[in-house]
């Protein structure tokens, strides 16, 4: 599943929108594998975010949550976790939403 | 918190200098390193970034990663731009502008922009003693052109220039030893670092940028499309590296060498070299040569380092000796 991020430019040219924020490249459309939490497992201590290389593991109060606009998918978190908590699904799987 | 080392990772700061969203490959270490530094750092910095990877990837025209001032120069002058923002940051407070008090100049380089091509604008910059801090990501080749051996290469390694064959075992030079450069210049602070040890990492660019002077580090970043390994074994490699002795993680403080890492006994090469796609041709008897050479500048290190300790217990003895700043 590829989660779209639309945009569009108010101005004659896209160099003059560049201030703004909402400008996001769609990198998780890249991934070929997701990574799963599995919250039982899960005790918050917050490594996977630590070394996730773009920052997209989201603090969600009690664990983290990858943001799949960004996630590559590079299974960075899924080795990291000392509890196994993570693991890589293939994005085949989530096809039928 | 901002005083103390932390050593949580859930207690270090939420906001990223360095936004998600860029173009690094798939498991890219080097944006790790990137991002863990600048972590380190709050929004009072100046960046000045060489061309290279990190350049490439974080700075496509209607985008940018860079949530700090940014400035993309050539491979050959980041430490003359930085040293520029510098001085002219310096003149600019004197002349009574209003600028932000204690701005911090940052150039960040690859290894090709540090060893190979910038390494005469970076020693004049070292030696004319700007107060600016030069991080340098090495993945041990020019990644971002495809994969071209660079003088920060390890011997044996396979790239696009150094190719292995019947008569060929990769590259056929050792890696420069930047760090060592740098401690000649006799600057305040040079250290290495690599993202596998992060708290390590964040507390050597946090050390380095506070250093009132010149300061360098080094980062050892790996890279997993130019050094052919899994995508998810970025951080063991790294850890691997410094484990086996390949790069050993030290800071030099004014002369005085520290090792951050004390290792009881180094693991044999091989741990680190095969699970590396570029290593997976080298036969045994290039393997023990370069165990031997790992094991003589380990040696060498570790001898660098006995002498520190001795000259600082030596000081604390006698108590009148201080160690010059700046």
């Amino acid at each position: 599943m590829v989660i779209k991020r639309k945009w569009i430019f108010d101005g004659e040219a896209p160099w003059s929108d560049a201030s703004r924020v909402l400008l996001k490249l769609d990198t998780g459309s890249w991934r070929t594998e997701r990574p799963v939490l599995d919250r039982e497992k899960c005790n918050y201590c917050g490594l996977c975010a630590l070394y996730c290389p773009p920052q997209c593991m989201r603090d969600k109060g009690d664990h983290y949550e990858p943001d799949l606009g960004f996630c590559k998918g590079c299974g960075v978190c899924a080795k990291e976790c000392p509890r196994a908590a993570l693991k890589m699904v293939p994005e085949g799987e989530f096809l039928n939403g | 918190m901002e005083r103390y080392a932390v050593y949580v990772p859930r207690l270090i700061k939420k906001r990223e200098n360095f936004a998600p969203g860029h173009r690094a490959c798939i498991g890219c270490g080097e944006a790790l390193a990137v991002r863990l530094a600048f972590k380190a750092l709050d929004n009072n910095v100046i960046v000045a970034n060489a061309t290279g990877c990190m350049e490439i990837v974080a700075s496509q025209l209607p985008y940018t990663s860079w949530q700090v001032p940014w400035i993309h120069t050539l491979f050959e002058n980041t430490a003359a731009v930085a040293s520029g923002i510098e001085a002219a940051y310096k003149a600019m407070r004197r002349k009574g502008v209003k600028l932000p008090e204690n701005t911090k100049v940052v150039a960040i380089a690859g290894d090709g922009g540090t060893s190979d091509i910038g390494l005469q604008a970076l020693s004049g910059a070292l030696e004319r003693g700007h107060d600016f801090t030069y991080i340098c990501f090495d993945n041990e080749a020019y990644m971002n052109t495809g994969i071209q051996r660079s003088s920060a290469t390890p011997f044996g390694a396979v790239t696009t220039t150094s190719p292995a064959g019947k008569k060929s075992i990769g590259q056929v030079t050792w890696k420069k030893n930047m760090a060592e450069i740098a401690v000649a210049h006799n600057i305040p602070y040079v250290a290495t670092a690599t993202h596998g040890y992060p708290f390590d990492l964040m507390e050597k660019v946090r050390k380095a940028v506070n250093t009132p002077g010149p300061a360098y580090i080094h980062v050892l970043s790996v890279c997993p499309t130019g050094w052919r390994s899994a995508t998810d074994t970025i951080n063991q490699l790294s850890r691997l590296a410094v484990q086996t002795g390949m790069f050993p993680l030290y800071e030099v403080e004014n002369g005085i060498y520290k090792l951050s890492l004390d290792l009881p006994k180094l693991r044999p090469v091989t741990d680190y070299l095969k699970v590396q796609g570029r290593f997976r041709h080298l036969s045994d008897g290039v393997i023990a040569q370069i165990q031997e050479r790992v094991e003589l500048e380990y040696q060498k290190l570790l001898e660098k380092v006995k002498y520190g300790s001795q000259r600082v217990q030596r000081k604390d003895k006698t108590g009148a000796e201080k160690v010059p700043t700046g």
